[in-house]
Protein backbone atom coordinates (compact mmCIF):
# COMPACT_ATOMS: atom_id res chain seq x y z
CA UNK A 1 0.00 0.00 0.00
CA UNK A 2 1.19 3.79 -0.47
CA UNK A 3 -0.43 7.16 -0.25
CA UNK A 4 0.45 9.04 -3.53
CA UNK A 5 0.46 13.62 -3.04
CA UNK A 6 0.31 15.01 -6.51
CA UNK A 7 1.36 18.27 -7.10
CA UNK A 8 -0.49 20.22 -9.81
CA UNK A 9 0.71 22.79 -11.79
CA UNK A 10 -0.09 26.30 -13.40
CA UNK A 11 0.32 27.90 -16.19
CA UNK A 12 0.36 31.46 -17.02
CA UNK A 13 0.94 33.55 -19.70
CA UNK A 14 4.22 33.34 -19.55
CA UNK A 15 5.02 30.75 -16.98
CA UNK A 16 4.77 27.60 -15.72
CA UNK A 17 4.58 26.80 -11.67
CA UNK A 18 5.58 23.20 -11.06
CA UNK A 19 6.16 20.81 -8.24
CA UNK A 20 9.97 21.48 -6.68
CA UNK A 21 11.92 18.46 -7.81
CA UNK A 22 15.63 17.89 -6.38
CA UNK A 23 17.10 19.16 -9.37
CA UNK A 24 15.92 22.56 -8.21
CA UNK A 25 18.02 22.16 -5.13
CA UNK A 26 21.73 23.98 -6.36
CA UNK A 27 19.06 27.28 -7.43
CA UNK A 28 17.77 27.25 -4.18
CA UNK A 29 20.84 26.78 -2.13
CA UNK A 30 22.58 29.36 -4.25
CA UNK A 31 19.65 31.93 -3.62
CA UNK A 32 19.65 31.46 0.22
CA UNK A 33 23.41 31.33 0.23
CA UNK A 34 23.17 35.18 -0.82
CA UNK A 35 21.90 38.16 0.71
CA UNK A 36 18.79 38.41 -1.44
CA UNK A 37 17.52 35.86 1.14
CA UNK A 38 17.31 37.94 3.97
CA UNK A 39 13.81 38.89 4.17
CA UNK A 40 13.09 34.84 3.80
CA UNK A 41 14.13 33.53 6.62
CA UNK A 42 18.55 33.77 5.49
CA UNK A 43 20.91 33.53 4.78
CA UNK A 44 20.87 29.74 5.23
CA UNK A 45 24.23 27.51 4.74
CA UNK A 46 24.90 23.67 4.73
CA UNK A 47 22.12 21.53 6.56
CA UNK A 48 19.88 24.53 7.21
CA UNK A 49 19.10 25.48 3.79
CA UNK A 50 18.72 21.32 3.18
CA UNK A 51 16.41 21.30 5.70
CA UNK A 52 14.24 24.57 3.90
CA UNK A 53 14.13 23.18 0.72
CA UNK A 54 12.61 19.48 1.85
CA UNK A 55 10.65 21.37 4.33
CA UNK A 56 9.08 23.21 0.87
CA UNK A 57 8.61 19.61 -0.21
CA UNK A 58 7.07 18.68 2.99
CA UNK A 59 4.57 21.19 3.20
CA UNK A 60 2.98 19.94 -0.15
CA UNK A 61 2.99 16.54 1.81
CA UNK A 62 1.47 17.57 5.33
CA UNK A 63 -1.03 20.62 3.41
CA UNK A 64 -1.49 19.54 -0.18
CA UNK A 65 -0.96 22.63 -1.27
CA UNK A 66 2.88 24.89 -0.74
CA UNK A 67 5.30 26.69 -2.84
CA UNK A 68 5.93 25.88 -6.43
CA UNK A 69 9.00 26.54 -8.87
CA UNK A 70 8.93 29.37 -10.75
CA UNK A 71 10.04 28.76 -14.56
CA UNK A 72 9.08 30.21 -17.65
CA UNK A 73 7.07 28.34 -21.21
CA UNK A 74 10.09 26.24 -22.52
CA UNK A 75 12.34 26.94 -19.77
CA UNK A 76 12.85 24.90 -17.10
CA UNK A 77 15.44 26.33 -15.10
CA UNK A 78 14.00 27.24 -11.17
CA UNK A 79 13.80 31.16 -11.14
CA UNK A 80 12.22 30.98 -8.07
CA UNK A 81 9.61 30.20 -5.70
CA UNK A 82 5.69 30.94 -5.28
CA UNK A 83 2.72 29.45 -4.09
CA UNK A 84 0.81 29.23 -0.70
CA UNK A 85 2.60 28.55 2.60
CA UNK A 86 0.74 27.63 5.76
CA UNK A 87 2.97 25.90 8.13
CA UNK A 88 2.03 24.25 11.44
CA UNK A 89 2.76 27.50 13.03
CA UNK A 90 1.18 30.14 10.71
CA UNK A 91 -2.06 31.99 11.86
CA UNK A 92 -3.28 32.46 8.34
CA UNK A 93 -3.16 31.40 5.25
CA UNK A 94 -0.52 33.10 2.93
CA UNK A 95 0.97 33.48 -0.55
CA UNK A 96 4.45 34.51 -0.90
CA UNK A 97 7.06 34.90 -3.81
CA UNK A 98 10.54 34.76 -4.22
CA UNK A 99 12.62 35.79 -7.01
CA UNK A 100 16.23 33.88 -6.75
CA UNK A 101 17.93 36.41 -8.90
CA UNK A 102 18.23 40.15 -9.57
CA UNK A 103 18.39 39.58 -13.36
CA UNK A 104 14.44 38.11 -12.74
CA UNK A 105 13.43 41.47 -11.25
CA UNK A 106 11.58 44.11 -13.18
CA UNK A 107 9.39 41.92 -16.02
CA UNK A 108 6.41 40.82 -13.65
CA UNK A 109 6.90 37.13 -13.10
CA UNK A 110 6.76 37.35 -9.07
CA UNK A 111 3.11 39.73 -10.10
CA UNK A 112 1.91 37.45 -12.83
CA UNK A 113 2.79 33.98 -10.53
CA UNK A 114 1.28 35.29 -7.47
CA UNK A 115 -1.64 36.53 -9.27
CA UNK A 116 -2.47 33.03 -9.94
CA UNK A 117 -1.49 31.33 -6.72
CA UNK A 118 -3.81 33.73 -4.95
CA UNK A 119 -6.66 33.43 -8.13
CA UNK A 120 -6.31 28.92 -6.80
CA UNK A 121 -6.09 29.62 -3.83
CA UNK A 122 -9.68 31.65 -3.46
CA UNK A 123 -11.01 29.36 -6.57
CA UNK A 124 -9.47 25.85 -6.27
CA UNK A 125 -8.01 25.98 -2.78
CA UNK A 126 -11.31 27.62 -0.97
CA UNK A 127 -9.33 29.44 1.23
CA UNK A 128 -11.45 32.05 3.35
CA UNK A 129 -8.67 34.92 3.93
CA UNK A 130 -5.03 35.29 2.14
CA UNK A 131 -2.17 37.21 3.76
CA UNK A 132 1.25 38.09 3.21
CA UNK A 133 3.91 37.88 5.64
CA UNK A 134 6.59 40.66 4.48
CA UNK A 135 9.66 42.02 6.62
CA UNK A 136 9.87 45.78 7.47
CA UNK A 137 12.51 47.09 4.74
CA UNK A 138 11.60 44.65 1.55
CA UNK A 139 10.30 47.20 -0.24
CA UNK A 140 10.13 45.28 -3.72
CA UNK A 141 7.36 42.75 -2.01
CA UNK A 142 5.92 45.41 -0.28
CA UNK A 143 5.34 47.06 -3.58
CA UNK A 144 4.04 43.64 -5.19
CA UNK A 145 1.55 43.33 -2.64
CA UNK A 146 -0.19 46.49 -2.67
CA UNK A 147 -0.02 46.34 -6.68
CA UNK A 148 -1.68 43.24 -6.39
CA UNK A 149 -4.45 44.96 -3.82
CA UNK A 150 -3.47 43.61 -0.68
CA UNK A 151 -4.06 46.11 2.17
CA UNK A 152 -1.26 46.81 5.46
CA UNK A 153 -3.29 45.32 8.27
CA UNK A 154 -1.58 46.54 11.44
CA UNK A 155 -3.68 44.55 13.64
CA UNK A 156 -3.35 41.04 11.99
CA UNK A 157 -1.69 37.92 14.28
CA UNK A 158 1.61 37.34 14.23
CA UNK A 159 3.41 34.09 12.97
CA UNK A 160 6.13 35.12 15.51
CA UNK A 161 5.06 37.83 18.20
CA UNK A 162 8.80 38.22 18.83
CA UNK A 163 9.33 39.38 15.32
CA UNK A 164 6.62 41.65 14.05
CA UNK A 165 6.44 41.12 10.49
CA UNK A 166 4.15 43.51 8.00
CA UNK A 167 0.90 41.39 7.27
CA UNK A 168 -0.62 42.82 4.10
CA UNK A 169 -4.46 41.03 3.24
CA UNK A 170 -5.34 40.47 0.24
CA UNK A 171 -9.39 41.08 -0.49
CA UNK A 172 -11.45 38.64 -0.81
CA UNK A 173 -13.25 38.09 -4.65
CA UNK A 174 -16.79 38.64 -3.04
CA UNK A 175 -15.89 41.60 -1.16
CA UNK A 176 -15.29 43.22 -4.34
CA UNK A 177 -18.52 42.44 -5.86
CA UNK B 1 2.66 18.16 -15.53
CA UNK B 2 1.26 17.31 -12.23
CA UNK B 3 4.07 15.79 -10.33
CA UNK B 4 3.47 12.47 -7.80
CA UNK B 5 4.97 11.57 -4.73
CA UNK B 6 4.47 8.19 -2.95
CA UNK B 7 4.84 7.02 0.46
CA UNK B 8 4.43 3.38 1.34
CA UNK B 9 2.56 2.84 3.87
CA UNK B 10 2.99 -0.75 6.13
CA UNK B 11 0.54 -3.15 8.28
CA UNK B 12 1.87 -5.17 11.15
CA UNK B 13 0.14 -6.83 13.62
CA UNK B 14 -0.79 -4.45 15.97
CA UNK B 15 0.37 -1.18 14.48
CA UNK B 16 0.30 0.96 10.69
CA UNK B 17 3.31 2.98 10.08
CA UNK B 18 2.07 6.03 7.60
CA UNK B 19 2.97 9.11 5.97
CA UNK B 20 3.46 12.29 8.14
CA UNK B 21 0.51 14.18 8.34
CA UNK B 22 -0.23 17.56 9.27
CA UNK B 23 -2.76 16.64 11.98
CA UNK B 24 -0.05 14.54 14.10
CA UNK B 25 1.56 17.97 14.42
CA UNK B 26 0.89 18.98 18.32
CA UNK B 27 1.37 15.80 19.38
CA UNK B 28 5.32 16.21 17.68
CA UNK B 29 5.01 19.18 19.47
CA UNK B 30 4.35 17.49 22.79
CA UNK B 31 6.74 14.82 22.29
CA UNK B 32 9.91 17.52 21.23
CA UNK B 33 8.64 19.58 24.55
CA UNK B 34 9.37 16.60 26.64
CA UNK B 35 12.25 14.98 28.04
CA UNK B 36 12.13 12.12 25.53
CA UNK B 37 13.45 13.82 22.91
CA UNK B 38 16.58 14.50 24.27
CA UNK B 39 18.33 11.57 22.25
CA UNK B 40 17.25 12.81 19.03
CA UNK B 41 17.88 16.36 19.09
CA UNK B 42 15.48 17.91 21.70
CA UNK B 43 14.06 18.77 23.83
CA UNK B 44 12.69 22.11 22.64
CA UNK B 45 9.26 24.25 22.97
CA UNK B 46 10.28 26.25 19.83
CA UNK B 47 7.47 25.76 17.54
CA UNK B 48 9.19 27.40 14.83
CA UNK B 49 12.13 24.72 14.89
CA UNK B 50 9.27 22.00 15.23
CA UNK B 51 7.53 22.68 12.64
CA UNK B 52 10.55 23.10 10.55
CA UNK B 53 11.70 19.83 11.60
CA UNK B 54 8.36 18.40 10.94
CA UNK B 55 8.46 19.78 7.54
CA UNK B 56 11.67 18.51 6.85
CA UNK B 57 10.62 14.76 8.05
CA UNK B 58 8.03 14.89 5.45
CA UNK B 59 10.16 16.73 2.75
CA UNK B 60 12.65 13.85 2.70
CA UNK B 61 10.91 11.53 1.24
CA UNK B 62 11.57 13.23 -2.35
CA UNK B 63 14.86 14.32 -1.87
CA UNK B 64 16.16 10.66 -0.87
CA UNK B 65 13.38 8.91 -2.36
CA UNK B 66 12.71 7.18 1.10
CA UNK B 67 11.81 8.53 5.05
CA UNK B 68 10.49 8.26 8.49
CA UNK B 69 6.85 7.36 8.91
CA UNK B 70 4.49 8.26 11.36
CA UNK B 71 3.14 5.29 13.85
CA UNK B 72 -0.33 4.77 14.85
CA UNK B 73 -1.97 1.76 16.87
CA UNK B 74 -4.94 0.10 14.68
CA UNK B 75 -7.37 2.67 16.75
CA UNK B 76 -5.70 5.49 14.84
CA UNK B 77 -3.32 6.39 18.42
CA UNK B 78 -0.26 7.98 17.30
CA UNK B 79 2.87 6.88 18.78
CA UNK B 80 6.38 7.46 17.71
CA UNK B 81 7.52 8.00 14.58
CA UNK B 82 10.51 6.04 12.81
CA UNK B 83 12.15 4.09 9.67
CA UNK B 84 14.97 5.76 7.61
CA UNK B 85 16.36 8.75 8.09
CA UNK B 86 19.15 10.48 5.89
CA UNK B 87 19.66 14.45 5.92
CA UNK B 88 22.73 16.22 4.51
CA UNK B 89 25.05 16.21 6.96
CA UNK B 90 24.40 12.01 7.99
CA UNK B 91 27.85 9.66 6.64
CA UNK B 92 24.82 7.01 5.63
CA UNK B 93 21.50 6.35 5.93
CA UNK B 94 20.31 5.60 9.31
CA UNK B 95 17.10 3.73 11.13
CA UNK B 96 15.76 5.81 13.77
CA UNK B 97 12.76 5.03 16.09
CA UNK B 98 10.84 7.18 18.66
CA UNK B 99 8.42 6.87 20.80
CA UNK B 100 6.73 9.28 21.81
CA UNK B 101 5.15 8.52 25.53
CA UNK B 102 6.59 6.06 27.55
CA UNK B 103 3.23 4.11 28.34
CA UNK B 104 4.04 2.41 24.85
CA UNK B 105 7.39 1.45 26.20
CA UNK B 106 7.85 -2.43 27.22
CA UNK B 107 5.78 -3.89 24.33
CA UNK B 108 7.81 -4.60 21.37
CA UNK B 109 6.11 -1.87 19.46
CA UNK B 110 9.70 -0.67 18.19
CA UNK B 111 10.92 -3.58 17.06
CA UNK B 112 7.58 -4.89 15.49
CA UNK B 113 7.92 -1.32 13.15
CA UNK B 114 11.53 -1.63 12.45
CA UNK B 115 11.67 -5.44 11.34
CA UNK B 116 9.17 -3.89 8.59
CA UNK B 117 11.24 -1.11 8.09
CA UNK B 118 14.22 -3.52 7.82
CA UNK B 119 12.52 -5.42 5.01
CA UNK B 120 11.34 -2.19 3.49
CA UNK B 121 14.99 -0.69 3.08
CA UNK B 122 17.23 -3.95 2.42
CA UNK B 123 14.36 -5.96 0.40
CA UNK B 124 12.16 -3.39 -1.21
CA UNK B 125 14.96 -0.59 -1.95
CA UNK B 126 18.13 -2.81 -1.90
CA UNK B 127 20.16 -0.40 0.30
CA UNK B 128 23.48 -2.14 0.99
CA UNK B 129 23.85 -1.11 4.52
CA UNK B 130 22.02 1.02 7.32
CA UNK B 131 23.08 2.41 10.56
CA UNK B 132 21.95 3.69 13.46
CA UNK B 133 23.69 6.14 15.59
CA UNK B 134 22.72 5.77 19.41
CA UNK B 135 24.01 7.57 22.57
CA UNK B 136 25.68 5.60 24.56
CA UNK B 137 23.59 6.33 27.74
CA UNK B 138 20.01 4.93 25.34
CA UNK B 139 20.20 1.13 26.80
CA UNK B 140 16.27 0.88 25.56
CA UNK B 141 17.98 1.72 21.87
CA UNK B 142 21.17 -0.42 22.42
CA UNK B 143 18.80 -3.07 22.84
CA UNK B 144 16.69 -2.67 20.13
CA UNK B 145 19.85 -2.27 17.57
CA UNK B 146 20.45 -5.35 18.67
CA UNK B 147 17.86 -7.25 17.99
CA UNK B 148 17.25 -6.03 14.65
CA UNK B 149 20.62 -7.28 14.36
CA UNK B 150 23.05 -3.97 14.49
CA UNK B 151 26.55 -5.32 14.69
CA UNK B 152 28.76 -2.59 16.76
CA UNK B 153 30.75 -0.87 14.41
CA UNK B 154 33.71 1.32 15.57
CA UNK B 155 35.03 2.85 12.76
CA UNK B 156 31.91 4.25 11.42
CA UNK B 157 31.81 8.33 11.05
CA UNK B 158 29.12 9.60 13.20
CA UNK B 159 26.67 13.01 12.37
CA UNK B 160 29.42 15.72 13.30
CA UNK B 161 31.68 13.47 14.78
CA UNK B 162 29.24 13.38 17.95
CA UNK B 163 30.51 10.57 20.23
CA UNK B 164 27.49 8.00 18.85
CA UNK B 165 27.43 4.40 19.23
CA UNK B 166 27.13 3.39 15.50
CA UNK B 167 25.06 0.14 14.51
CA UNK B 168 25.49 -0.94 11.19
CA UNK B 169 22.35 -3.15 9.52
CA UNK B 170 22.96 -5.33 6.71
CA UNK B 171 20.77 -7.48 4.34
CA UNK B 172 23.49 -10.57 5.71
CA UNK B 173 22.17 -10.41 9.05
CA UNK B 174 18.51 -10.86 9.06
CA UNK B 175 16.69 -8.94 11.88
Amino acid sequence: MSVTFTTPALETERLILRAPQPRDYDAFVDFYASERSQYVGGPLVGRDAWNAFAGEIGHWVLQGCGMWILTLKGDDTARGIVGHWFPSNWPETEVGWVLFKAADEGNGYAREAAQAAIDHAWNTLGWDTIVSYIVPGNDPSVALAERLGAVLHPDAPQPNPDRPILVYRHPHPEAAK
Amino acid sequence: MTRALSIPTFETERLCLREPRATDFEAFVDFFASDRSRFVGGPSSDRWAVAKAYGHMAGLWLLRGYGSHIWCLKDGTVIGHGGLWYPQTWPEPEFGWCLWDGVHEGKGYVSEAMSAIWKYAFETLNLAAVVAYIDPQNAASISVARRLGGILDPDAATPGGDPDLTYRFTPQVAA
